[in-house]
């Protein structure tokens, strides 16, 4: 077995051995598969489900690949409710001819992150379509979290007088898939990375947060921009403080893009009273993930209009606005 | 954090010598208007908020300087002509979205067409090997983009590529910087000339500007303090009534600029006559690929038709880029022209100062 081919998709024996191959990949973290459906087992009154489907190119880049990117961003989804990661299903969609070796090196980084995050696959599928019907590989996965907390976390609940602090440097990813692409030459690696143990350890410490969201597509600006607009209310950003490493600057300057828009797979919003944030800071830096992490701005009043502001490196005030398409790179 | 252009420690107190210039020349209120020839440069001050920061002592104002915008009605049409005619078109992302008179490269996607957007023209070759069919690169651009279209003409033929095409819609700024001078409206107390292009054509082309018209100059760079650098030159040039230019972007820019690339450039291309969105056609000011090239000369190649042009109504784009107008005042303006549905080529491009306008909230 050295490619996928279309007979790994018909059902018969062909189907099986690639079934096979992928148990061994994912080993323990599997199980009660075999039925149509996986039983779960939860203690809880109250439980969170999230979906989500990814598709990448490339599929492997620096600090990464889909399948880390799959099992980082559904652990991602549940900790944004502050949820405790239990369960996920994985299906896999391949396209023909898509090389054995790179699906075993997926699933080796699945396996690592379930490991790691201690849960358990309960479900899966896989569906192989003809050469040319997609990129090579699309995972979707459903991620299953317990809540035990007793917090309103959401977005809708971001106060005035609240601190914005991120978990650390944003825009990496963005900007590592933009230097990729454009065959620069660089060491900046994706942030993908779950931030679910970030998160416990503030839950665990009895932390009061409003809103938790992880800045990926549309990066920090544009989620900020939500939060504004469910809370209704103003936030205003210190451009000074806001954490971006000199690559991604530097990336984004040649290619006249902005990093406050780059997407993030491994950092979140935390959004809580001021008076707790000296705290959440001391605990997240306590983790290597997170020692950049920074308060980078403060809910400033309630409004009819939401906005987002950002406080310039001049000291001036403007707007960051949504975007309203995607980023495309600067011609001259 | 730190970053060492962006948070510069010079900055701060760079403003305050400035805010005190400011105070010391006897304007009596009256504003200074500052032109910056370059999007790159509308954006960043818009972006770095020195637009707000300067309120009431500068108006910056918008000049010819992206790429995008000055693309004439009739080149978009021809490019739009070119897509139907069904070659497969590789193109800046910029240019998708621009109305042509009848229709824009996005809608013809959505029809089926071939267009696929490119981040270096250089691209353009790998899509012309695995394509059984015509490809044609839409060249638009300054001199900062030039040479490497240049080199894409040059690999092209080195590489004997047959199905490798571009059109060329290509400006260069010295004549129309000229042409702009000799047809201003508007009192210009200052120039913030570009670093991107400078970097090519070195300092010696706006010579004239202060030499003739007796208006200072600045070459300047990006970065908040790259900005106020420039922005400081002019205060004290207009102060001392000594008009230069200034080089204040010396990190990248060379008092010849880069011969190098010039010499590139002038390989593969040579003068032309062009149209101008807001100019009409200026003398000189912008090029053709030589004789030696014909073969990858789109113009050449294919019987380019174009329906009749029509400029948007009510769109004042052409007075915009000529410096005449600010984005605010014209009557489209973020009601029936907004980025998601442009009705001219200023609220499309990331460097138009209507797309900038709006995105910065003014």
């Amino acid at each position: 077995m050295e490619r996928i081919l279309l007979s790994h998709g018909s059902g018969g024996k062909n189907s099986k051995k690639l079934l096979e191959f992928i148990y061994n990949g994912l080993g323990k973290i599997v199980v009660n598969l075999g039925e149509d459906s996986g039983i779960a087992e939860i203690q809880s009154e109250k439980i969170a489900i999230t979906t989500d489907s990814y598709t990448i190119e490339p599929i492997f880049f620096s600090g990464g690949n889909i399948g880390k990117l799959a099992i980082c961003g559904t652990l991602n989804d549940l900790a944004m409710v502050g949820a405790i990661p239990k369960y996920l299903t994985l299906a896999f969609i391949l396209e023909e001819n898509f090389a054995i070796e790179d699906l075993k090196k997926i699933l080796s980084s699945i396996r690592k992150e379930s490991e790691s995050a201690g849960i358990k696959i309960i479900a899966g599928d896989t569906k192989i379509v003809s050469k040319g019907k997609l990129d090579k590989i699309f995972i979707n996965t459903a991620g299953v979290g317990t809540i035990e907390h007793s917090q309103n976390i959401n977005s809708k609940n971001a106060q005035v007088g609240d601190a914005i602090i991120v978990t650390g440097e944003i825009g990496n990813h963005g900007a590592a898939i933009m230097a990729y692409r454009n065959e620069f030459q660089t060491e900046l690696c994706s942030d993908c990375a779950s931030v679910s143990p970030l998160i416990q350890n503030l839950l665990n410490a009895n932390i009061e947060i409003h809103t938790l969201r992880d800045p990926t597509r549309g990066g920090l600006a544009s989620i900020l921009n939500e939060i504004a607009s469910a809370s209704s209310v103003d936030i205003e950003l210190d451009e000074r403080e806001i954490p971006i490493n000199d690559s991604v600057n530097g990336i984004c300057d040649i290619l006249g893009m902005d990093p406050l828009y780059m997407a993030c797979e491994g950092r979140a919003i935390i959004v809580s009273p001021e008076s707790e944030a000296n705290k959440i800071l001391k605990i997240l830096k306590k983790t290597v993930a997170a020692k950049n992490a920074k308060k980078i701005g403060k809910v400033t009043k309630k409004s009819d209009k939401p906005r987002l502001y950002l406080k310039t490196f001049i000291g001036s005030k403007r707007i960051l606005p949504l975007l309203s398409r995607e980023l495309t790179p600067r011609i001259c | 954090m730190k970053n060492q252009f962006k948070d510069n420690p010079q900055l701060l107190p760079l403003l305050c010598k400035i805010d005190k210039l400011i105070e010391l020349s006897e304007r009596k209120g009256k504003r200074f208007n500052f032109m910056e020839i370059c999007g790159t440069h509308t954006v960043s001050i818009l972006k770095h908020g020195f637009r707000s920061y300067f309120k009431d002592k500068i108006k910056f104002i918008s000049g010819p300087g992206c790429p995008v915008c000055v693309t004439s009605q009739k080149d978009m049409d021809r490019v739009i002509a070119l897509a139907k005619s069904g070659v497969k078109i590789a193109t800046f992302g910029d240019l998708i979205k621009v109305p042509g008179s009848h229709s824009s490269l996005e809608e013809q996607q959505a029809l089926g067409k071939q267009i696929d957007v490119v981040y270096s023209p250089l691209d353009c070759l790998k899509i012309a090997e695995n394509a059984d069919e015509e490809v044609v690169f839409i060249a638009v651009g300054f001199e900062t983009t030039i040479p490497v279209i240049a080199s894409l003409v040059l690999d092209a033929e080195r590489m004997n590529i047959k199905n490798l095409s571009i059109l060329a819609i290509i400006k260069t700024i010295p004549n129309a910087l000229k042409f702009l001078l000799a047809n201003l409206e508007t009192e210009i107390d200052g120039f913030i000339c570009p670093g991107h292009v400078s970097v090519i054509i070195g300092e010696q082309p706006y010579n004239i500007i202060p030499e003739k018209y007796g208006i200072p100059c600045a070459i300047a760079g990006f970065d908040p303090v790259d900005i106020a650098l420039g922005i400081e030159s002019l205060i004290t040039q207009i102060k001392d009534k000594n008009p230069i230019v200034a080089n204040r972007y010396k990190r990248m820019v060379k008092l010849d600029g880069n011969p190098a690339a010039r010499n590139l450039i002038n390989e593969v291309f040579e003068e032309d006559d062009v149209d101008w969105r807001g100019f009409g056609k200026v003398p000189a000011s912008g090029l053709k690929l030589r004789k030696r090239f014909a073969k990858f000369d789109a113009d050449k190649k294919f019987d380019i038709k174009v329906e009749t042009t029509s400029e948007p109504k009510g769109c004042i784009c052409g007075e915009i880029i000529a410096g005449k107008k600010l984005p605010a005042e014209c009557q489209l303006f973020a009601k029936k022209c907004t980025p998601d549905s442009p009705v001219g080529p200023c609220m499309v491009s990331f460097e138009g100062s209507c797309a900038a306008f709006y995105k910065y909230g003014e």
